[in-house]
């Protein structure tokens, strides 16, 4: 096991996926020498705390990019679990246990739908996960009565704000979750499968991958890992809220491409989309920190996602 | 003067060289023969003709001029230079009297009108042997008839040279003769022609001169009467090529018939064939045969669950439902597809990835939590790449950048550690050099020695009558006729699956279907 | 003739199925309203539904090339922010207006074309990057909602000028542009690279710039309904684009447009825009809560497309 791990993270080297950590590494270190608070240990605790939102929704993004699918749901996902846990929780009190466990099982079940819509609706991807993120925002008007609430699930405000030996609870969450995203598509049969799926699917099929769970297991762990991140923003701002995901919809599929994972599926490697949602997250820090306008960061993050693909992810594919 | 001098061409990939210091001439009025094996060069060389590279050194000649430095596929066409290549360039979507002009659509105040369109196609589809409506979508047309379309359309630019290649790899034998009735036409116009082929008696019956390539370099050009088969093979793999095929099973001894592996009773697939009875039987290759697009593809299609089916399939005389790949792969049979790129391999996936996909199940087991041991899959893959002799940098390479005869090892290879009873291989060689040809014979006859039951289809009539030891014909999806033993012979094959006729003792046959 | 005629039913199954559709959502419709079929009424109907027509429009155009735009939503509160904020005095003043917000969404699209072309980036991802670099731009030149569109012809559009439905025309006029169009080089040029691109060079096309046209004709009619947003309203919102890039794909794929370029027809696509404008109306007019508007779009949208691929495999095997 250690040593398959060794070789699969040696595949990291030469990738594009260590390009992301290459310019993540240099990012951070100019950002230290020539930006104002970026030097601290408390400044870095809040990056990799902030990062770890948008990494957990991003690995599962992963997970479904790679065999060639695609979830738009995921902004829909993690605003449902956070509303409904609110809800939930602020209904029966107590831990908030019932709450994290309906919310989590909801998510699930969406990326069911998702799998199945894409799998036996033969609905592409594209349109079948826009269609269940689009239901899921007016179902949650509905269950809401547009005004969603606020709850405190003590649970969820120590994994979001607490720290272990210095350590966010949140980051230290997310790296679990990456391992057990990492065993799932690099080390499993599944992710053998997700692969080849993603490399093409005529062949796939004529080779015996089972489309189908493949399929199932990637949208739900992916509605999952959303919704985990819904709870954890649940615990980290107290409230929920209906567009609270919405940041993370596209962030997810850049951090994902930006890892070097290849948006039409088959290539790419895990790890580099947790440097792709950490150099997202430091270079958003960045722009804040400069002070310049809403419009103006977000002219100069798009400019900076296009110029970093031009540089190391693009297709050559014949 | 010729009319295209290619003068000391040089090309490499990614510091691979491909072609080093290449010179032909083609003349007006000059049909010039382009052999080699896959991976010589050819079709990089035509691609510097025909713009869609540049030379890294070395030039082109067309007409007394060089071709731009800014050569393309536009100029080119529009010098009159026309081609048809191997990989289909229509749009399926567009009509194809659309795709005939393609490009250079014909038009009027600005706008294309389809009447119009269509009338100007007809002559140029008359002149290719082609009887379809122009307004018929592209896709819609059997594989052969789209190359024909593809044809039209390199005529459509009214081109000085015709460049074919491996324009007839999916053509029947009337097909094949429009096509060269077409090259005569424009032969005797003063124009001239580049043919590409890997079926010999093609290349000796429409050339002129042959030029030979092997690894990037020619090594002979010749002219048609000085030379023969065995002098081109020579030059084109640099040894004498003898027992391309392996010796045939022994015929079924006594008077009772081996038991089948795999029998077939009354398979229909709707609309491509109807009432086929196989009997697959270990230890020999059953070929089916016929013209291009009699149904053969989908009998294998649905022998491995690809193709919806009806009809009555027994293993080891117990009845089986092959709903699915998995179905299939579940009772041992494996499947080699014709469109390898698509079906067959993953390209954009390493060696060791496609060799071990079918394996997973025993690498990856639910006691080890379906982790991959990736000690075994090692094994396993190195193992495989010396059996079969699968010419790879490492297991790490991609697939696409080995040639085509190691693509179709990769596809073949996969298979074997899953320990299959019945092998479908749709095409096993199209497209693929003569030495790789040998290898995938033996190994096939080997397998089948092994035990396995082999069902091959092939539009290579030679290839059938070699390797098989018993061939199905099929016309328009029914079999017509079943050639063993000293019956299977080159003739008796073309005839039976031109004619729709089982080729009876006395010759004359009987239609089976008008 | 009777033959052709099934033929052409046939090969429009989905446009039939999508009319029928429709058909049934307008008799739902006049049972609510009666007056839906007269002159006031088509047209503030059509004001309402020119934008997503128009947006589904140029996304239909990438498409048709094989593309997608996630950037369209932010292209046309762009183009939608350039109009208002540019302050119109008189006639000229408003041509002006519509010229520079032409021009500015024309060029987005002909930006993403060109990385499209030439960078060797997939579309879904350029685009996608893309509208955080448009949505910022349009920040920059409209932070706040606000800018003004003169009160004339936010009168003219909405009721009426001189009876004339003006948004219908607008519709009408790009119908017919199209069809023109698609029997001009340029147009046969577009569904030949959507349909087979390599196969395209090959044949001597110049496909980026058929690619990059055909983005930059996106834009002209992203613009164009950024620009009918910004009438119909009266002002400008620099955050009301995002809906409309998810609405014209969904408008797009329910006029079968394929995702994978080549196939399709404008006229399906106006079709499924009519479908999703009408829908929501409808929702508003039976009372029932407008949250549900959201549901009931996204389970269309599966249902058509569930069974658009079922019939459709039906009759391909």
């Amino acid at each position: 096991m250690s040593s398959s791990l060794a070789v699969s993270v040696a595949g990291l080297r030469g990738s594009r996926a260590a390009w992301a950590f290459g310019v993540l590494g240099v990012t951070w270190v100019a950002a230290v020498l020539f930006a104002d608070g970026f030097d601290s240990l408390a400044s870095f605790r809040y990056l990799v705390q902030t990062a770890s939102f948008l990494g957990i929704v991003a690995i599962g993004q992963t997970l479904v990019v790679m065999m060639s699918g695609i979830d738009l749901s995921v902004s829909g996902v993690v605003a449902l679990s956070a509303v409904v846990c609110a809800k939930v929780a602020s209904g029966t009190g107590g831990g908030g246990a019932s709450g994290i466990a309906v919310a989590l099982l909801l998510c699930a079940l969406v990326g069911a739908v998702n799998a199945a819509g894409v799998v036996w609706l033969r609905v592409p991807p594209m349109v079948m996960t826009l269609a269940s993120g689009t239901i899921l925002a007016g179902a949650l008007l509905v269950y809401t009565d547009g005004s969603p609430s606020s709850a405190q699930v003590p649970l969820l405000n120590s994994l979001a704000n607490d720290r272990v030996l210095g350590i966010p609870w949140a980051f230290v969450l997310w790296l679990a979750l990456t391992a057990a995203a990492f065993w799932l598509l690099h080390l499993s049969r599944t992710g053998r499968y997700a692969f080849a799926l993603g490399a093409g699917e005529d062949a796939a099929r004529a080779s015996g991958v089972p489309p189908a769970s493949t399929a199932f297991i990637a949208y739900t762990a992916c509605a999952v890992l959303a919704g985990v991140a819904g709870l954890v923003l649940l615990g980290f701002t107290g409230t929920s809220s209906l567009t609270m995901g919405n940041p993370y919809q596209l962030l997810s599929i850049a951090s994902v491409v930006l890892g070097g994972t290849s948006i039409l599926g088959g290539r790419g490697h895990l790890l580099g989309t947790v440097g792709g949602a950490l150099l997202l997250t430091l270079l958003t820090a960045l722009l804040t920190s400069w002070n310049l306008s809403e419009g103006v960061r977000q002219v100069v993050l798009g400019l900076l996602i296009i110029g970093l693909l031009l540089v190391y992810a693009r297709e050559r594919r014949t | 003067m010729a009319l295209l001098s290619v003068e000391k061409v040089s090309k490499s990939f990614a510091g691979n060289r491909v072609l080093a210091d290449v010179s032909f001439e083609v003349g007006r009025g000059e049909v010039l023969a382009l052999v080699g094996e896959n991976g010589a060069g050819k079709s990089t060389v035509l691609s510097l003709i025909t713009g869609l590279l540049t030379p890294d050194s070395g030039r082109v000649v067309f007409d007394g001029a060089p071709v731009a430095r800014a050569w393309s596929p536009h100029r080119a066409r529009a010098a009159g230079i026309g081609s048809v290549h191997q990989e289909l360039s229509l749009n399926p979507h567009q009509s194809v009297a659309e795709n005939v002009f393609l490009g250079s659509w014909p038009s009027r105040r600005g706008l294309v009108r389809a009447r119009d369109l269509a009338a100007r196609a007809e002559p140029l589809l008359a002149r290719v042997g082609l009887d379809v409506d122009p307004r018929t979508p592209a896709g819609r047309l059997p594989l052969g008839r789209q190359q024909l379309v593809e044809l039209a359309k390199a005529l459509a630019g009214d081109p000085r040279l015709l460049i074919l290649d491996e324009a007839t790899s999916a053509l029947d034998e009337d097909q094949v003769a429009a096509v060269f009735r077409v090259v005569r036409e424009l032969r005797e116009q003063g124009g001239a022609a580049i043919f590409v082929s890997h079926r010999m008696a093609e290349l000796f019956a429409i050339s002129d001169r042959l030029t030979v390539l092997k690894d990037g370099a020619v090594t002979a050009t010749r002219a048609r009467e000085d030379t023969d088969h065995d002098d081109v093979v020579r030059l084109m793999v640099g040894r004498e090529l003898s027992d391309l095929f392996p010796p045939k099973a022994p015929p079924p001894s006594g008077e009772d018939s081996p038991e089948p592996l795999l029998r077939v009773r009354g398979l229909t697939v709707p609309r491509a064939c109807s009432g086929i009875d196989l009997d697959l039987v270990p230890g020999r290759i059953t070929g089916l045969g016929g013209l291009q697009g009699q149904g053969q593809r989908e009998v294998l299609r649905a022998l491995f669950g690809l193709a919806r089916h009806a009809g009555d399939l027994a293993l080891d005389g117990r009845p089986v439902r092959l709903a699915s790949p998995r179905d299939a792969i579940r009772h041992r049979i494996a499947y080699v597809p014709e469109d390898r790129k698509i079906e067959g391999v993953h390209t954009v996936r390493s060696v060791r990835d496609n060799l071990v996909l079918p394996s997973m199940r025993q690498l990856a087991p639910a006691r080890r939590l379906t982790t991959v041991s990736r000690g075994e899959e090692a094994a396993l893959v190195e193992e495989l790449i010396g059996r079969l002799r699968v010419k790879a940098a490492s297991p790490a390479q991609e697939v696409r950048r080995l040639s085509g005869g190691n693509q179709q090892k990769v596809a073949l290879a996969k298979w074997l550690p899953t320990g299959p009873r019945v092998l479908l291989l749709a095409e096993p060689t199209r497209g693929i050099d003569i030495g790789t040809k040998r290898e995938i014979y033996h190994l096939l006859r080997r397998l089948a020695d092994d035990g396995l039951a082999v069902l091959v289809t092939s539009g290579d009539t030679m290839e059938l009558v070699g390797l098989c030891d018993e061939v199905a014909v099929l016309y328009e999806g029914t079999v017509v006729d079943r050639l063993g033993g000293p019956e299977l012979t080159e003739e008796r094959l073309v005839r039976a699956s031109v004619m729709g006729t089982t080729s009876d003792a006395d010759g004359t046959g009987s239609v089976v279907r008008a | 003739m009777r033959e052709r005629a099934l033929a052409a039913a046939r090969g429009n199954t989905d446009l039939l199925a999508l009319a029928v559709l429709l058909l049934v959502l307008l008799i739902a419709y006049q049972h609510y309203d009666s007056s839906l079929l007269t002159p006031a009424s088509i047209t503030i109907l059509s004001a309402q539904f020119l934008p997503l027509i128009l947006a589904a429009a140029g996304q239909t155009t990438v498409m048709l090339t094989g593309g997608i735009d996630l950037s369209l939503g932010a292209v046309l509160a762009l183009a939608m922010a350039v109009f208002a904020t540019y302050d119109a005095q008189g006639a000229g003043g408003v041509i002006t207006a519509a010229v520079l917000a032409l021009l500015v969404a024309v060029g987005a699209g002909a930006v993403n074309g060109t990385l499209v072309a030439y960078a060797g980036l997939p579309p879904i991802v350029v685009t996608l990057a893309a509208s955080f670099l448009w949505g910022g731009v349009t920040l920059v030149v409209l932070p706040q909602p606000g800018g003004t569109v003169p009160g004339g012809l936010v009168d003219a559009y909405n009721n009426g000028w001189n009876g004339v439905a003006l948004p219908a025309v607008a519709v009408a006029v790009v119908l017919v542009g199209w069809k023109l169009l698609r029997t001009t080089r340029h147009g046969l040029a577009l569904y030949a690279v959507g349909g087979n691109e390599h196969g395209a060079y090959a044949s001597g096309l110049h496909t980026r710039g058929v690619k990059i046209s055909g983005y930059a004709l996106a834009g002209v009619f992203t613009g164009l309904a950024g620009i009918g947003l910004a009438v119909q309203t009266g002002s400008a919102d620099p955050t009301i684009g995002a809906p409309y890039t998810l609405n014209s794909i969904a408008a797009a794929v329910l006029g079968g447009i394929s995702f994978f370029g080549g196939v399709g027809r404008m006229r399906g696509t106006v079709l499924g825009a009519l479908v999703i404008g009408l829908l929501t109306n409808l929702l508003l007019f039976t009372g029932i809560s407008p949250f549900y508007q959201l549901v009931a779009q996204g389970v269309i949208l599966v249902v058509a497309l569930a069974l658009k691929t079922y019939l459709t495999r039906e009759a391909a095997v």
